[in-house]
Formats: structure tokens, sequence, C-alpha cells
């Protein structure tokens, strides 16, 4: 699935999301059949999803399959009016964020941005080219604390409102905020010395 | 570049800092114009940008505005570039996760198979599948939650009580389409199962897409349940 | 002949089980899915039957010590389109065949899944 960047946003046919409805139910219920279906369904996007917040293929995919373990275990108490896609939404953000803080110490969590650019990005003899652009913004990105990175990816790279970004990470409103404009602050910094 | 090299850029002060209210974020950070980069780039953010001339007109500002247009070039350019999920991929972690879910299954309390004499059970989750899949051959219907349970919970043994929530379509009328679901059950619990069945009761609970038609006319459409219950 | 009663339960649920999993209808023995994943969460998996051998999984056997009576409890999982009673008697009639020689034996038959 080619990034289109607004994934979350996108609403399915009415005829899938009925389907989904059900096959939602029959797998709350202990249709481990039901599930496959859905977890065969969901797993691009959400292995996408978990790339973007971690950067890595491995982490990212045994990200996803805790999490769809997990969702497997929490599906009986799923309430049904709620968006499954959502629902699994919030649990692979919260397994990236997991992963995330715990590969680095505990204590720099917002007090990244301040620190300089990556040197391995001053390279701009590469500048025209858009490959070295996507290399430059994913060295950038590890830079990030993790909780600045999840949420700039939502609100960048998946297209996610604000409110739906506090909604999925259960955080505030104005805590996103703050994130996101902090990850655009060292980003462009970042980038700029890369440029 | 724009804001790091602003030269007018307040003082980092420390009680700043370690304010409690997070919305105060980087508030002290203001380009040599006065404006509040946080300012400039939420009315980037909003599209809002041509709304003040000032932020097109001052150079501190377009300055800051582009900053982010390139941040968000980059994204563009690496979002494209993204490689994808092959589709191994995912088969490969689909698998994976189904192994370790069919460690953990959940199969629900055992029902009687045969006579009650007989120490014979199916669990919930299997007859459950069934019974689901007989109702799904039927025309224009779908079968949702579907649960099984003796009908006296004092008597495990005996003939069981069984509750099926089905999407349907609007081809027939709901009594028809509940009867014949329960006649469907009648059939399939003796002929294909071997349970002996109590009771059923038919919900319908949603409105079944026209798989040809791709209208959103059942959006808001409120369709009462409609529930029967007796005898088989 | 208290010594000799692993050795005879482990006969017993070897036997329950070949019988059981020759049955048409039967697609395996419930534990026995374990040996059918296809990652190396298996490897990892525990053993449910621990102490019967991988062949008799999904089969239990216990003893009534004041009677000496001889209970097999038995889990499977039946193909779509054989009827599950039907099965599970034939599973029933077959192992007790294959224990006969016990002169009290009784069987239960739970069917935990359909494939």
């Amino acid at each position: 699935m080619p990034g289109n960047g607004n994934q979350m946003t996108e609403r399915a046919p009415e005829g899938v999301r009925s389907d989904e409805a059900l096959l939602v139910v029959r797998a709350g219920e202990g249709d481990e059949e039901a599930f496959e279906v859905l977890v065969r369904r969901h797993s691009p996007a959400m292995l996408q999803l978990a790339m973007r917040f971690l950067g890595d293929r491995a982490d990212a995919e045994d990200a996803v399959q805790d999490a769809f373990v997990s969702a497997w275990r929490k599906l009986p108490e799923f309430r049904r009016d709620a968006s499954f896609h959502t629902w699994l939404h919030r649990i692979v953000t919260n397994r990236c964020l997991n992963r995330l803080r715990s590969r680095r110490p505990a204590a720099d969590l917002d007090s990244v941005p301040e620190q300089a650019a990556p040197e391995h990005q001053a390279s701009p003899a590469r500048a025209v080219e858009s490959r070295a652009a996507a290399d430059a913004l994913a060295a950038a990105m590890a830079g990030l604390s993790p909780e600045q990175r999840v949420c700039w990816v939502l609100r960048e790279m998946q297209g996610l409102s604000y409110e739906s970004i506090a909604d999925t990470v259960g955080i505030s409103l104005q805590a996103v905020r703050g994130r996101v404009f902090r990850a655009r602050r060292y980003l462009t910094e970042a980038m700029s010395a890369w440029r | 570049m724009a804001m790091s090299a602003n030269p007018d850029r307040p003082e980092e002060s420390r009680s700043q800092e370690i304010q409690p209210e997070e919305s105060r974020y980087e508030e002290e950070e203001r380009l040599a114009c006065g404006r509040l980069l946080s300012d400039v780039w939420d009315a980037w953010d909003a599209g809002r940008t041509a709304d003040d001339p000032h932020l097109t007109a001052c150079p501190h500002c377009s300055a800051a505005s582009a900053e982010l247009t390139g941040l968000g070039d980059a994204v563009r350019r690496t979002c494209a570039e993204e490689p994808g999920v092959p589709e191994a991929t995912a088969a490969a972690v689909t698998a994976r996760v189904m192994d370790l879910v069919r460690l953990e299954l959940r199969p629900g309390r055992p029902l009687p198979l045969g006579e009650p004499e007989e120490d014979h059970w199916i669990v919930e989750a299997a007859a459950a599948r069934l019974l689901r899949a007989a109702v799904d051959a039927l025309p224009g219907v779908r079968a949702g939650s579907c649960r099984i349970a003796p009908l006296d919970p004092a008597d495990p043994t005996g003939p069981v009580h069984v509750r099926v929530e089905v999407v349907a379509s609007l081809d027939r009328s709901l009594p028809d389409l509940a009867d014949a679901v329960r006649a469907r059950i009648a059939e399939v619990t003796d002929r294909d199962i071997g349970i002996r069945l109590g009771a059923a009761d038919v919900l319908v609970v949603d409105i079944l897409d026209d798989e040809e038609e791709d209208e959103e006319d059942e959006d808001g459409d409120a369709y009462g349940r409609h529930g029967t219950g007796g005898a088989a | 002949m208290a010594a000799d009663t692993p050795r005879l339960r482990d006969r017993l649920a070897e036997a329950a089980a070949g019988a059981a999993q020759d049955v048409p209808g039967v697609a395996f023995l419930r534990p026995g899915v374990v040996d059918l994943l296809r990652t190396r969460v298996a490897d990892r998996a525990p053993r449910l039957a621990a102490g019967t051998g991988a062949r008799a999984q999904g089969v239990r056997v216990s003893r009534d010590e004041a009677t000496g009576a001889w209970h097999i409890d038995i889990r499977l999982v039946v193909h779509r389109g054989h009827r599950a009673v039907d099965v599970t008697r034939a599973v029933q009639t077959a192992t007790l065949a294959a224990v006969r020689d016990e002169p009290s034996v009784s069987v239960r038959v739970t069917v935990t899944g359909v494939v």
C-alpha cells in the first residue's frame, strides 16, 4: 500500500463496514476464522503505521503482531458502536510508543528538540535527490522523543486531526499541539542543516 | 532557518520551561517581527496563512512558513518513496498472529450433543460457527452474534436456547425472514450438529447492504430490532 | 500394579488417540493443533497433554482409584460436512474397541472446533 498520508480519514465503503462489524462481533465471540479475516485485512495498514513510528521493519512486525494478539484478548469487551479500525490504530500506536520508550533512556523525553541535528545529515551534495531527502527525514525523525514522534507521524504522515491524535494517544489536545510543534521545530532545524 | 537564526529570539528562561501548563509550549519563541512562531505555524497548519497579509508580506513569517512547507515536501517525498508493505510480510504476520491466537482460543461453554445420558459435547464457539454459516447460506441474510446456552441453566444436558442476530436485506418481511432463519437453525442443529434445540430467538439488527449498489441508503435507517421467540 | 499405572495410562491414551484419529470426520485431536502450527511458535508452546507423548495429544486418561475404572477424555476438531454427534459417537465406539482389554472404561468426547 503506497503511502498516501491519509489512510485514517478515508471511510470504507458501506458494504465493507457492515461486513466488518459482523466479523468483529463473530471474532469477539471466539470465532478465530473471523478474526483471521480482520487481521489479513488490516495488517498492511498497521504494518505501515508501525514502520513510520519505529523506522525498523522487524520491530514494526513485532509490534503489530503483539497488537493483534492483544486485540484478540480484548475483543470480548470491544464496544460494538466503536470503529474497529480506530481501536486497532490505538493499540498499535501504544505498542509502538512503548517500544520507542524502551529504546532510549527515560530522562530525555521532551528535551530532545534542543539537541543539534545529527552530523551525518550534512550531505548537501545529495540535496536534489528525493531518496536523500527521505533518508535525511528518517534520520532526523530518530532524534524526536517517542511522544513527539508518535504525535507528529499521526499528524503529518497519517493525516489525523489533533483531536483524533489526542484520543488515540490518550493525552490532552494541548499536549498533542505542543508535541507536534516541538517535533516540527526540531525537524525543520535538522532538515535545514541537511539542506 | 528563519527562527533559528533569529537574533531577537528571547532568552529561553528556565522558569518558562518548567511551567506546569503544557499549553504554554514555546510561547516565548517569537520571530523578529514579534509574531509567535507557534501562531505562524498554526495558521499554516489550518491553511489560513493567506488570510493574514502580514504572514505573506513579512520576511520572517514567510520564511518560517517556508520551513514548514519544505518539511511537508520531505514528508510527501518520503511517503511516495515508501516501499509499501509486501504481501508476503503481511501474510507472515497474519500467520504468526493466528498461531498465537490458536493457543488462546475462547471456546465458550460445552453444549450437550446427542442424548442427555451421552457424555458428548460441542463447545459453543464451534456450534455457533456452524449455525452462522448455515444462516449465511440463506439468501439476503448474514449472521452476527450467535449465542447458545442451555435453555434451563440448571440442566446443562438439556435442550439449548439459540439467540442469533442477523443483518438482512429488505426483500421479505421481517416475520417471514425470522421464521426462515429459525427453521434453518432447527434444521442445522439437528441434522448437521446433533444438539437438541429448545428455543431460537432471531433478532434483525441491521439492514444488509446490497452488494451491487454502493448507495449509502441504510445509514440513517434506525431499524427496530425484530425479536421473535418461541419453541422451534 | 501401582507402578504399571502410568505406563498403562499412556498405552490407553495412545490407543484412544490412534482410534479417534482414524474416524471419518475427525480433523485432528485438539491440542494437536499446536503441532500443525505454521511457524515456530509451536516450539515454544507448552505441551498441553504432558506425559502422554505427541500422538496422544487431545486425549486425557484418568483412573478412579476407588473403583479402578478408567476415564478417557477426548477433544477433537471435526471437518465441516460431518454431523458432529455422529462423529463423537463413532469416536467413542472406536475408542472403546481399541481399549477393550480393560474391563471398565468410560469415554467423554468434546468437539472443540470445526474446520
